[in-house]
């Protein structure tokens, strides 16, 4: 015993030593009390998990909406009486205009058949005395397109003999991206109130501890100790426990993505964006653990000159 | 060593804690301090921990002027008075040894020194097989010398006791005293405030009395009958 720590007192330096001492301390006083550390950290767990879900969310409607964004379509629907010949020869003529990237033919057999296939109504359709579907044919423009050019192109193609009518689904993504960016905002301020509420939790927990040590604050003070010497243990148990709130959260958040990640890679098909893995992305884990660690840190340094001005200063 | 230059306290609440005292303590003085409670004792003592700042007057302390400290000094300043309180104050979640290493901790003192010292403090309490226990297992007269080794495991020059006899019988208020005569023998100046008359009776120690905030006695060789001291003395 007495061999081992001379090594580690020969190895380190004093001030290196002094630092080590007061960690294994706090690390200490957070354990001598484990239910009342506990509840802290998992406050401080479930206050971190908010945002962060926020934010894995956000980021996947984002390259949801950025795939539709780049995904606009428009769908002419042919007329009935148009023969199959007549559709193809507008197919040509479609695919070798400017701002067109590619056609598609789509006939009311193949349509029927992938229906059935979608919404599994199979049996319903082979009952249906003839074909109800039109031909169709799906045209993908140039991209990047705007708004204008999109309902210009659609006014065009409306305007072609045989065309009955035009679906474009602008509306619909326009108004998902503006939502993505409007939850954005929001998610920044949640954000800022969820650290201040982290801050408050620890803040809170360290002004209990300071009340807890006064008598001995108060003799340090008396022997000559330093007010860093003082606030050390404190800055230490702050940083403790966001550091560790931010671990059980990350924990959690694993397993509440592995929950989610089936039914999302299910609606990622149908809508056709990235689906999220079921890790977590490191710089997120990072992200997560920093600023559980600097709010603790900076929750701790602020309950104390708060709170020790006021137990005594002369 | 201990200078008070026409030191007067008074409070936030415009009660006066000290009046215009005088005194001076030369190095390696035993001196107590005597006085009913509210006497202000203790506010004389806080003024050389600066736990207090005089109102008006001047402390010296060691040939240095305590208003000429800034506060990033006052820690160190303190590292050389040892202090004793009438309630030992000791942390009670901690063991002897601890709580006598405390100073050492505090001052930065290099770990492998740390038990080498607090052994010597211990020894010189005679508390030396009791390192380990907490201070609730010690009786009254053990977490009193504990806290004396706390205050001179330091070395400091200079020693305050706030009542260090108050919670004590008369038999282990001798023991303490007589630490206390040992620690002056190696030179250490002891200021101590107490009011307990049956100590200080036919004893040869300097005692200053104070009443009402004011120096009414400096006698040498002690007092006779302090409760009977005639207070008109002070006037």
């Amino acid at each position: 015993m007495s061999r081992k720590s001379s090594f580690w007192h020969t190895t380190l330096s004093p001030y290196l030593l002094e630092h080590v001492r007061v960690a294994l301390n706090s690390v200490g006083d957070v354990l001598k009390n484990p239910v009342a550390s506990l509840l802290t950290i998992l406050t401080i767990a479930v206050v971190l998990l908010q945002p962060t879900l926020l934010h894995i969310g956000l980021k996947t409607a984002q390259s949801a909406s950025n795939n539709l964004a780049n995904n606009y379509n428009l769908a002419l629907f042919l007329e009935p009486e148009l023969p199959e010949s007549a559709a193809l020869d507008l197919r040509l003529t479609l695919q070798r205009r400017t701002g067109i990237k590619n056609v598609d033919y789509i006939s009311p057999k193949q349509g029927l058949k992938e229906f059935a296939e979608r919404t599994g109504l199979s049996a319903v359709i082979e009952k249906l005395p003839n074909n109800p579907l039109p031909a169709t044919l799906v045209i993908t423009p140039n991209t990047p397109i705007s708004q204008p050019q999109l309902l210009d192109l659609r006014k065009q193609m409306l305007a072609i003999e045989g065309v009955d009518s035009v679906r474009l689904d602008i509306e619909w993504a326009e108004r998902f991206a503006k939502m993505v960016l409007i939850a954005n905002r929001i998610g920044l301020i949640v954000n800022i109130l969820l650290a201040l509420a982290v801050l408050f939790v620890i803040g809170n927990t360290i002004r209990l501890a300071i009340e807890n040590k006064k008598s001995e604050i108060e003799i340090s003070r008396l022997m000559g100790a330093t007010d860093p010497f003082i606030r050390r243990p404190f800055l230490y148990m702050g940083f403790l426990y966001g550091f560790l709130g931010a671990t059980f959260s990350w924990v959690a958040l694993s397993l509440i993505v592995a929950w989610l990640v089936p039914p999302l890679r299910y609606l990622s098909k149908i809508y056709n964006f990235q689906p999220p893995t079921g890790l977590i992305p490191m710089e997120i884990v990072f992200l997560l653990l920093a600023t559980g660690t600097a709010v603790g840190f900076v929750g701790a340094w602020a309950a104390f000159s708060s709170h020790l001005s006021a137990i005594d200063r002369v | 060593m201990i200078e008070f230059r026409q030191v007067t306290k008074r409070f936030n609440d415009g009660k006066f804690g000290l009046v215009g005292i005088d005194l001076q303590i030369h190095q390696g003085e035993m001196v107590f301090l005597t006085g009913h409670s509210g006497a202000g004792k203790s506010t004389l003592l806080n003024l050389i921990t600066l736990l207090e700042r005089p109102t008006r007057g001047e402390v010296w302390v060691d040939n240095g002027n305590l208003l000429a400290l800034s506060c990033k000094q006052i820690p160190i300043y303190r590292r050389r008075i040892g202090v004793i309180f009438q309630d030992h104050r000791l942390l009670l979640d901690r063991n002897v040894f601890d709580n006598v290493a405390l100073p050492l901790v505090i001052s930065g003192v290099p770990r492998l020194e740390i038990p080498r010292r607090v052994h010597a403090a211990l020894d010189l309490v005679n508390l030396l097989d009791k390192e380990n226990k907490l201070p609730s297992s010690l009786s009254g007269g053990e977490q009193q010398r504990v806290g004396i080794a706390r205050a001179v495991v330091n070395k400091p020059p200079i020693i305050l006791a706030d009542e260090p006899t108050g919670n004590l019988d008369p038999e282990l208020s001798k023991e303490i005293i007589k630490l206390f005569e040992n620690l002056n023998q190696v030179g250490v100046t002891l200021l101590i405030a107490s009011h307990d008359y049956q100590l200080l009776m036919y004893r040869p120690y300097r005692v200053l009395t104070l009443a009402e905030g004011r120096l009414i006695a400096d006698q040498k060789g002690g007092i006779q009958r302090a409760d009977t001291q005639p207070l008109v003395a002070a006037s």
